[in-house]
């Protein structure tokens, strides 16, 4: 083996958003030796883009609030198939890591009498939603990037890592690279904790950013460990689909709450095309009363622009497919309509939605109190990831845990916005504390050096095929590949091309070359990042396979309803011995009778 | 659309550098500076050139990573927003644009348009946190923070840390950077007990990285992306003034 720049750390977190940076400062906090791995630049992480807030059940703003309404409305969300343990943690310590946040400096929006102010969101019964303005996310990391940096975590930036190194079973560290000198380096640890984030760049159209090409999911999956609800990815009905540089940026449903109505391209209102039976009552008749609610009329229902994300997701994908779209393939979101109704409407919308508005004007041109927006859905969140012990967050192989996007299960087959941010603090404290404990309590494996050449070769292969297969042709290709087999309307058949199409994608990205040398390379960059990208493409696609079901985030054409013998069950997905994909259906763990008792307190 | 671009390229932290003459052709108007630069480096690629290295994460103006002096100007001449908010749209067809990193001594370049910004990030290590015990969770609203203050808190707090105050500073410095880190957590009932420390240990730690001083010429706050007022630059004076003299009065 050549001689590799070598690091050792008690716990070595991969990872440093939200959740990787809160395992890091927990640990530390223990008193062991971390090191802090991250793709980007510290501080730079994905989850600064988060705008919602922290979902808590603080009780500041209505009372009534308390973890159990919490956990209940956590479960509906996730249709009964999240992992109870994780919903319950969840909901029960959420409050007490956003008073920590607090007593770190994070500012917060405040009520009059300077509590933290909460908002109301999908999802929540009671206002939960800790925030400041719409940069919640932003505010989160600077104050765990601040707060973790006096604590002497060793930062390595730039870094992605190829694989998880083991002992056995036991996970003894990480091997990866360096992107600015392109060296390869060796990090040694007692214990590792994944914090990578999701892996919306497997699609075309995502407000993920470029980091998010599922490293950790893949990394777990090769070391051993299973992925668990991989078929549920949240697609967000509103994202700008023009010009190309913004596809995928979030629209926020403010707008729609504000009166915003879509529209296909021969000018109808579909959306009172296709009302769910279970929201009928609900719902507004006609466009008049749906603006009647929005302008704040209780006696009034809501437009069919205000159902559930999911749904209305698939009748803008279903306007598209039928070719009644918009010029750049999505369909029309128009607030400037509400001229006929509001004298000073141009004012209005400015006032109410200031974002949203500088947000066209400075990127697409578009003077939203004029012209219609063009939107379509976008990739947002993917509920599904390494399965975890509900307490610890240690996946299956020891030593090896995860938090964050990148584990699974508190948010089963839907995610309540405002539950990322939380979960992000919640479970990143308790993969740092009991990594921490790990460590302890265990030596220094030995690093297998067969295995690190092996990488190291698979990893500088493209620049022996200087000639070969264009990297940023394979990703564009199965970018579109998934978007349109595997998003957000799917069927047997269209699912079965994509696995097969993923082989061949495969052995393309094996023939992958690329010019120039290693030091800050994007090529290769884009060429390492591959197999991840593949890897969680081909676990999505035979999870959606296996569950014949419409369920949340996973809808079926060919099986459009909700299945008995799937209530109970999340697919399993593991690397077989051969290092084939293996796909399987595990029962949920009993919930036990105090918690099934909350849920019906909360029907 | 068309252009002639100047680029600056570096092979690495040592070597020189010197801008570098592309044709950009064909680039859709409504394309961001950003994606012009990914285009041209697929072009690059296919012509067996090396890409030109450049740094982004979000693309939308939150994170603070691109760093690019554009046509002379932190983030360009599109104020306020960051560099990846600049559209082509916004240059004249034909025109030449000169893209160079930010350049000062404290942000070393580390290849082409790619800099070292972590003098940010020791300035902030040397004071800029609030060192409250980790893992044990306080009293509910045991801190309580008048609205006024969180706002204006907030204000400070929104800098993205991406350091064109200090590019665009003649003197290089990063006060308005400092100030924003003080006066955010200054502003806060929790930031109290470190207060004097917090502002002396920043100031001595930014003065180590060799950023100048303020003599108000406002650049800063030109091309600040958060629209960060320069008048927190006359709180972090003022915090540091009391701080010295709670000290020499032995407080």
């Amino acid at each position: 083996m050549a001689d590799y720049e070598t690091h050792e750390y008690d716990v070595l977190v991969i990872g440093a958003g939200g959740a990787g940076l809160r395992a890091a400062i927990e640990a530390s906090a223990a008193g062991v030796r971390v090191g802090l791995i991250c793709k980007s630049l510290l501080g730079k992480a994905h989850t600064v883009m988060a705008e919602g807030g922290i979902a808590a059940a603080l009780a500041n703003v209505d009372e009534r609030d308390n973890w159990k309404v919490h956990f209940a409305d956590t479960m509906r969300g996730g249709q009964y198939v999240n992992q109870w343990r994780m919903a319950e943690l969840h909901a029960k310590e959420a409050p007490d890591r956003v008073r920590e946040l607090e007593a770190w400096g994070a500012v917060f929006d405040r009520t009059k009498d300077g509590k933290i102010l909460q908002r109301n969101f999908g999802g929540h019964k009671y206002p939960r939603l800790a925030h400041v303005g719409d940069r919640t996310g932003l505010e989160m990391i600077r104050t765990l990037q601040d707060h973790g940096v006096h604590r002497g975590i060793d930062v390595h930036m730039e870094h992605t890592v190829l694989a998880i190194l083991k002992e056995g079973d036991r996970a003894v560290g990480a091997f990866g690279y360096e992107r600015e000198r392109g060296r390869f380096k060796i990090f040694r640890a007692k214990a590792i904790v994944l914090a990578t984030g999701g892996i919306g760049r497997a699609y075309k159209i995502t407000s993920n950013s470029w980091e998010y090409t599922g490293d950790g999911h893949s990394l777990a999956y090769d070391a051993g460990a299973e992925l668990i609800d991989m078929e549920f990815i949240q697609f967000h009905p509103t994202g700008m689909v023009w010009p190309p540089s913004v596809m995928g940026i979030l629209v926020t449903e403010g707008v729609r709450g504000e009166g915003g109505i879509l529209t296909n391209k021969e000018g109808r209102r579909f959306m009172f095309d296709e009302i769910p039976e279970n929201y009928r009552s609900q719902t507004a008749d006609n466009p008049e009363e749906g603006w009647r609610y929005c302008q704040g009329d209780k006696n009034a229902r809501r437009p069919p622009e205000l159902l559930t994300r999911d749904h209305i997701a698939r009748c803008i994908v279903r306007e598209i497919k039928e070719g009644r779209g918009s010029p750049h393939g999505g369909v029309f979101l128009d607030i400037a309509w509400i001229k006929e109704k509001l004298p000073d409407a141009t004012e209005h919308i400015k006032r109410k939605l200031p974002s949203m508005y500088h947000q066209f004007k400075q990127l697409a041109d578009i003077d939203i109190t004029e012209q219609p927006m063009e939107v379509g859905p976008t990739t947002h969140y993917i509920m599904g990831g390494v399965h975890v012990d509900p307490d610890t967050q240690m996946s299956r192989v020891p030593g090896l845990f995860a938090a964050g996007e990148c584990a699974a299960g508190i948010n089963g087959a839907n995610r309540l916005g405002g539950n990322s941010l939380s979960d992000l603090l919640v479970f990143g404290k308790r993969a740092g504390e009991f990594a921490a404990g790990y460590a302890r309590d265990n030596s220094f494996g030995k690093v297998d050096t067969d295995k690190i050449d092996t990488v190291a070769k698979e990893a500088l292969a493209p620049f022996d095929r200087g000639g070969g297969e264009n990297p940023y042709e394979i990703q564009k290709d199965l970018q579109e590949l998934m978007q349109d087999n595997v998003g957000i309307v799917r069927t047997e058949s269209e699912m079965q091309h994509a696995r097969e199409q993923l082989q061949k994608l495969k052995e393309r990205a094996g023939r992958v070359g690329v010019t120039g040398h290693r030091e800050f390379n994007p090529g290769w960059h884009t060429a390492l990042d591959l197999k991840n990208l593949l890897s969680v493409s081909e676990a999505i696609t035979h999870a959606a396979i296996e569950r014949k079901e419409s369920r949340g985030a996973q809808f079926r054409e060919d099986y459009p309803n909700k299945e008995e013998r799937f209530a109970k069950v999340n697919t399993m997905i593991s690397k077989a011995e051969d290092g084939s994909m293996q796909v399987r259906l595990a029962p949920l763990p009993e919930m036990p009778e105090y918690l099934q008792r909350v849920i019906e307190e909360n029907r | 659309m068309n252009f002639r671009l100047r680029v600056w390229r570096q092979k690495d932290r040592k070597s020189r550098g010197r801008l570098i003459n592309y044709d950009a052709t064909d680039i859709p108007p409504q394309a961001s500076l950003l994606e012009m630069l990914d285009i041209m480096n697929e072009r690059l690629l296919l012509r067996g050139e090396e890409p030109i290295a450049f740094d982004s994460d979000c693309r939308e103006g939150i994170c603070g990573t691109c760093s690019l002096t554009v046509n002379g100007e932190a983030h360009g001449p599109d104020h306020p927003g960051a560099a990846c908010e600049l559209y082509m749209r916004k240059f004249k067809e034909g025109e030449t644009i000169v893209i160079e990193p930010f350049r000062l001594k404290s942000f070393p370049i580390v290849k082409d348009l790619v800099i070292d910004r972590s003098a940010l990030d020791r300035i902030v290590q040397a004071g800029g946190f609030i060192s409250a015990r980790t893992g044990s969770a306080p009293e509910a609203n045991s801190i309580l923070v008048p609205k006024h203050d969180a706002d204006v808190s907030m204000e400070a707090a929104a800098c993205i840390g991406c350091g064109a105050c200090a590019a665009a500073c003649p003197n290089a410095s990063a006060m308005l950077f400092t100030a924003a880190k003080v006066s955010h957590l200054a502003t806060l009932p929790q930031g109290e007990t470190e207060r004097v420390r917090r502002v002396v240990s920043m100031v001595h730690a930014m003065d180590a990285e060799g950023f100048g001083n303020c003599t108000n010429i406002y650049e800063c706050e030109a091309v600040c992306p958060a629209e960060i007022s320069a008048s927190f630059i006359a709180k972090l004076n003022r915090e540091y003034s009391r701080a010295t003299l709670k000290r020499s009065s032995g407080e």
